[in-house]
């Protein structure tokens, strides 16, 4: 048996503006500014290895909604988001996850990037474990992925 | 040389966290955190009735008694002409093993309290049971003249337990950042649970820890665990015959073994860039798992097998890349992807992404081609040292291997 993926779909709500030096600003759901920052969209051009996503920008910035809309949500105010079974990657290393570091004050820009624990080791935390068996309640990830998460395996 | 992998699994259906074969017992965690258990015989009992008497024995010497396969004394049998193709009869050539579904094992479930947390790891040693969540380290007991007896769950240690080892009376505690916790077992059978046993920190950060034979490996996110040489004693009393006799009192500070480990591999040589094999120097050397002190390493796009020898006096630690074990390249096993090692038999399960393969001195053989969350063996186990207990998406099952070799033209 796989998970069945019974959660709603997010309606797509990202307006992209204009391009700018460090990326493309879309004005997301409910209004939030969401940046998709060139150096996690390709890795030329930056001395530092950043991870790097496997989505388009409209996808990068749909995944932050969708995480936003469901409040996929750490205490800190994070979100997160993890990838439906059997759908693409996050990123270019196979992560799985993304993050979304809230921003230090309210109005700024909010950005994200896919996560995998096997292959990064600065990963911030690791996402609740009540969030984790969320996901697998609403059947987006299998009890194999959702051991995998919580193992830092995935 | 032509080499088979024959498997034999029983597969239990249910949502499963982890589980042991433990004295003749099957013991396993639901999600929720509760222990349930069935005697093995009833799952002999199971296969006898769903199978011809072929497969029947084969189950005895691939799961309910694996202690048997490896005896010097079935080995001698199996060398009689024809005696192993008579044994092996029962697969009558299926390529893919052979599976018996048992859906009649009962598990009764264990009226105790439920442990909280996602579980991580367990350990069962002389009746102490040991478990490791998300939430901490837990201790109950099982009894197995009476298996659905209720105990006690007292918690030990309140931090995320990665992995913990329990043999030798003590329990090896990993709780990454939080460090690796040493304890002493209490074998009392009374109170043992109002015993406020305080774990004790003997490393800073500790990802895993697995015994070499008396001696510890702290696995961090370093390419090369940490040894811990341990101190101990002769156990008096307390400890039943199933059990070692001897008690760890302690561990020393851990040694670094990437100087011998390195030497080992042969990477210590001042080498010049046309004597690398690109491959090799591009991707990491790093220890994944082992076996006591048979090490299992990834080398490059290789794995390796490196030998530790400890002795007490000067020369300390000693490794050796083993003559047995010869460099394994197989496509089929990126080093990389490796989620973690079991030992089994004389090699290793390995879990990748999608699939666990069994690799051994013959090389590297599919052993079963899904995700799993879990793979626990029991090398130390008395019954029980060749099986492996998968935790599956939907399925428990408990998986058998017997390797024959044969010249190519046979």
């Amino acid at each position: 048996m796989t998970a069945a993926d019974d959660s709603e779909p997010t309606p797509r709500r990202c307006r992209p503006g204009k391009k700018n030096k460090d990326g493309l600003p879309f004005v997301a759901c409910e209004g939030t500014p969401y940046l998709s920052l060139d150096y996690h969209q390709s890795s030329s051009g930056t001395r530092h290895q950043k991870s790097i996503w496997s989505l388009t920008r409209p996808d990068e910035c749909h995944t932050f909604c969708e995480s936003r809309l469901n409040a996929w949500a750490d205490s800190d105010g994070n979100y997160w988001s993890v990838a439906a079974e059997k759908s693409e990657d996050f990123g270019t290393r196979g992560q799985r996850m993304a993050f979304f570091p809230v921003p230090t004050n309210e109005t700024d820009t909010w950005h994200g990037y896919p996560i995998g624990r096997k292959n990064e080791q600065s990963d911030p935390h690791d996402p609740p474990t009540d969030l984790v068996q969320l996901w697998r309640d609403q059947g987006r990830i299998s009890r194999m992925t959702r051991a995998r998460i919580i193992q830092r395996q995935l | 040389m032509s080499t088979k992998v024959h498997i034999l699994r029983l597969d239990l259906p249910g949502h499963w966290a982890d589980g042991w074969l433990y004295k003749e017992h099957l013991i396993l965690w639901s999600d929720a955190g509760q222990m349930f258990v069935c005697p093995v015989s009833r799952l002999v009992e199971s296969v006898e009735k769903q199978v011809d008497h072929e497969i029947a024995v084969i189950a005895d010497f691939l799961l309910f008694r694996t202690d048997w396969k490896q005896s010097p004394q079935f080995k001698r049998l199996m060398s009689l002409n024809g005696a192993e193709e008579s044994f092996l009869a029962g697969f009558n050539g299926a390529l893919d093993g052979i599976v018996v579904q048992v859906d009649d094992a009962k598990l009764e479930p264990i009226p105790a309290d439920h442990i909280s947390g996602f579980m991580l790891d367990s350990g069962i040693y002389n009746n102490c049971v040991y478990v490791g969540t998300t939430d901490g380290l837990f201790e109950t007991r099982f009894d197995p003249n009476d298996p659905v007896a209720g105990k006690p769950v007292v918690q030990r240690l309140q931090k995320r337990v990665s992995a913990l080892t329990a043999r030798y009376s003590v329990v090896n505690t990993s709780a990454d950042d939080d460090g690796l916790w040493f304890s002493r077992m209490n074998f009392d059978e009374g109170a043992w649970f109002r015993e406020a046993a305080a774990p004790k920190r003997v490393a800073d950060y500790s990802r895993g820890n697995s015994f070499a034979e008396r001696d510890l490996l702290n696995y961090t996110d370093d390419p090369f665990p940490g040894f811990m040489r341990s101190a101990g004693e002769k156990e008096q009393g307390h400890v039943d015959r199933d059990s070692d006799r001897w008690r760890i009192t302690g561990y020393d500070v851990p040694s670094d073994i990437g100087g011998v480990m390195k030497s080992a591999l042969g990477l210590d040589r001042v080498t010049t860039l046309l004597d690398r094999n690109p491959d090799d120097d591009l991707r990491p050397v790093a220890v994944l798992g082992n076996s006591d002190k048979k090490l299992l390493v990834a080398s490059g796009e290789s794995l390796r097998v490196v030998n530790l020898t400890v002795s007490r006096g000067r020369r300390g630690i000693q490794a050796k890349a083993s003559d047995s074990f010869p460099r394994l390249s197989d496509p089929a096993i990126d080093p990389t992807d490796i989620l973690s090692t079991r030992p089994v038999d004389d090699g290793f399960l390995v879990v990748l992404p999608d699939e666990v393969r069994l690799i051994n001195s013959h090389g590297s053989f599919l052993a079963i081609s899904e995700q799993v969350a879990h793979v626990r063996t029991f090398a130390h186990s008395r019954r029980y040292p060749g099986v492996a207990l998968m935790i599956r998406e939907d399925h428990v099952s408990l998986l058998g291997t017997y390797v024959t070799t044969g010249s190519d033209d046979q």
